[in-house]
């Protein structure tokens, strides 16, 4: 197991102006699970082709561990791929599918069985080594395309998506079984997703990603509730944070003919950055908007009368869609509340929860230390 | 000294053990020699019964050392060999099936290690006996009796990335016969295939009905360019995601749905952008005939980028 350092890693691609990576800086420690997400194209999946050595770094340095290993061979770097597709060669059966990266690597027949039994016992697979791939389940066949990177032992695994392919069912099922593997191997992990869900669920932390730029790194709880920037905001959480223009007056978000009472504790930071008087743009998420009375009542400097357009019952849960002075918001409150579709309703939001970005920059305003 | 005349001094020096090419010695017995690159890029071996360690460091200072020439396994094997590489007529290799081929080109970033164990990697992705043919030591073609799925080369992409831990790109290949034009076939989808990975170095697998377009373009004269400049203008004031949008609502059969959920955005954000692009250019995205014109001048603009 090993740790990674990048720094000041960037590439660009031959007969290419513009960097798919730039200036990525990250230190994942020894056992973390680290996500990278974003969107596609944000240069998730080439900074962990870099890291497995399949792309030339074209600036920084990259340490697995305290070994500098950019001019490093990819075979020895000593890391275990596993990509979207759980591929796996249709005529070999499980056992030959595990063994057959050793075998490359020239192990002794003893140690191949033993590693691709272990690996077996550990992925619950012993009964299946005699099949073929085409005789297991689509959960049975991405086990043996884990248990293809388990038995190398590798001090990190590189996972590019390998989720992304299996239905949504199974890909709830595996993403349980990876982070309960991880827990039992505590192999060093980065992990490439698009899938937000992905990044929180199962995530010590998460890189956000965007045009080849880091946007933030932190902990899921970090990156949900204390956004860098209206991106991070926006990407992640389902559905996603609600954005509006709004202009500030002392004490109060202006929107339209609508005035939202902003916390003190808020309010401060904005004033002695100089907001007050300005447009700012309020990120709130869906949870934070309440149709509760107890809450209205509580929070009547907040709440403001919705035309709901759309109520859509998720099961525990109802996503509201509606708008604000034009703008359009989703909420989401317990599905025991019965709301129709064209209901008036009042609503509140909470604003202790909400956020400020400053529109040119997008940032978060907060506090400064 | 001049290397051609070392050369002739290590053929004096170690006689018979001294493979000056490739190909005047069977090739079962390539393992037993050391091989490396003379200036000319001519390969020549010498044995290793022949020669001390402290020899063989002395000539790697000189020369670049070499895999050993990449062999010819089965009959087939040499069959495909003289008809793609070689240009042998089907008669001349006696060979009577008319039944359509593919070509599953295959390149690598780096020059294959274990040319063996990437053989019995392909062994266990095909049925049967695989006809895998090196031209060099990082490009390779097998030779299919139909035409593999691009998901299906996807995974086999996959699987050898992981095993031998080399950037894999695999080429589909259209139809080919075996007559007199097979070898002028596999030289120009080796082209296209050199032509897209030289313009999509992130993109892993190609076909040939994709990327030939883009061959077209890259052959033709200043005339077709000034066809598309009115396209250029407006694709160089938008930003990349129009561009990126548009290549994607192409490139997923026109379907925006599917698009959408590539570029991970809203079908309506989609739809916006098309419908915005229409309304500055005067062409519609949804029409066959002016996607074709839009789609080939994308690719045109790429193209000129690249230079």
């Amino acid at each position: 197991m090993a740790s990674i350092t990048m720094k000041h890693i960037s590439k660009i691609y031959e007969n290419s102006n513009t960097y798919a990576v730039k200036d990525f800086n990250l230190e994942i420690k020894d056992k973390e699970f680290i996500v990278f997400v974003g969107p596609s194209g944000c240069g998730k999946s080439t900074t962990l082709r870099m890291i497995a050595g399949l792309e030339e770094i074209s600036e920084g340095e990259l340490y697995i561990g305290d070994r500098l290993v950019n001019d490093v061979p990819p075979k020895d770097r000593d890391i275990a791929m596993v990509f979207q597709n759980y591929a796996l060669y249709p005529h070999m059966n499980v056992y030959d599918n595990m063994a057959f990266g050793l075998k490359l690597r020239k192990f002794k027949k003893a140690e191949i069985d033993k590693r691709v039994k272990e690996a077996a016992r550990i992925l619950g697979l012993e009964k299946f080594l005699d099949r073929k791939p085409k005789a297991l389940s689509g959960g049975q066949r991405q086990r043996v395309a884990l248990g293809r990177a388990i038995v190398r032992d590798p001090q990190v695994f590189l996972m590019d998506e390998p989720l992304s392919n299996l239905d949504a069912k199974l890909r709830v099922q595996m993403r349980a079984e990876l982070t309960k593997l991880h827990q039992r191997l505590q192999t060093t992990t980065i992990y490439v997703t698009h899938d937000q869900t992905e990044a929180m669920t199962m995530a010590t932390r998460i890189v956000v990603m965007k045009d080849g730029v880091i946007q933030q790194v932190g902990t899921p709880k970090e990156v949900y509730e204390l956004p860098e920037n209206v991106f991070v905001g926006g990407f992640i959480g389902s559905p996603a944070m609600n954005f509006m223009n709004v202009r500030l007056e002392d004490g109060y978000a202006v929107l339209g003919q609508t005035k939202i009472k902003v916390p003190e504790g808020k309010m401060k930071t904005l004033r002695q950055q100089g907001y007050v008087g300005k447009e700012v743009i309020l990120g709130i998420r869906p949870e934070d908007i309440h149709d509760e009375p107890l809450f209205i009542d509580a929070s009547k400097e907040t709440a403001f009368d919705a035309i709901i357009d759309v109520a859509e019952l998720m099961g525990a849960e109802t996503y509201l869609y509606s708008t604000i002075e034009g703008h359009e918001f989703i909420a989401r409150i317990d599905s025991r509340h019965d709301v129709k579709n064209g209901q008036k309703l009042k609503l509140a939001f909470d604003m202790n929860k909400a956020h400020f970005f400053d529109p040119v920059t997008e940032k978060r305003i907060a506090a400064k230390a | 000294m001049k290397r051609e005349t070392m050369l002739n001094q290590l053929k004096n020096l170690y006689g018979d053990a001294f493979l000056a090419t490739d190909g005047d010695r069977s090739e079962a017995d390539a393992d037993d020699f050391y091989w490396f690159y003379a200036e000319n890029g001519v390969r020549f071996g010498v044995k290793k019964a022949a020669m001390t360690d402290r020899e063989r460091a002395l000539l790697a200072l000189r020369f670049r050392p070499a895999h050993p020439p990449l062999r010819l396994y089965t009959r087939a094997e040499r069959f495909w060999h003289g008809l793609l590489f070689e240009g042998l007529t089907a008669e001349r290799l006696d060979h009577a099936n008319n039944a359509p081929y593919f070509l599953l080109h295959i390149a690598l970033k780096k020059p294959i290690a274990d040319a063996e164990g990437f053989r019995e990697a392909i062994g266990g992705l095909i049925s049967k006996e695989p006809v895998l043919l090196w031209k060099d030591e990082g490009t390779a073609v097998l030779v299919l009796n139909e035409r593999p799925e691009k998901a299906i080369v996807q995974e086999v992409v996959d699987l050898l990335v992981t095993d031998f831990y080399i950037d894999v790109a695999a080429f589909i290949g259209g139809p080919l016969a075996i007559d007199e034009r097979a070898k002028a076939r596999y030289d120009l989808e080796a082209a296209v295939f050199r032509l897209a990975r030289r313009l999509h170095p992130q993109e892993q697998v190609f076909t040939f009905a994709q990327a030939a377009p883009l061959y077209a373009l890259e052959c033709g004269t200043q005339a077709i360019e000034s066809i598309f400049q009115p396209l250029f203008a407006v694709l160089d004031e938008e930003d990349a995601e129009m561009e990126k949008s548009l290549l994607a609502y192409f490139e997923h059969g026109m379907n925006s749905s599917t698009a959408a959920k590539a570029l991970y955005i809203h079908r309506n954000s989609l739809l916006y952008r098309l419908d915005r692009f229409s309304e500055k250019t005067g062409l519609d995205p949804k029409n066959f005939k002016d996607a074709v014109y839009i789609y080939l001048g994308i690719l045109m603009h790429r193209l000129r980028k690249q230079r």
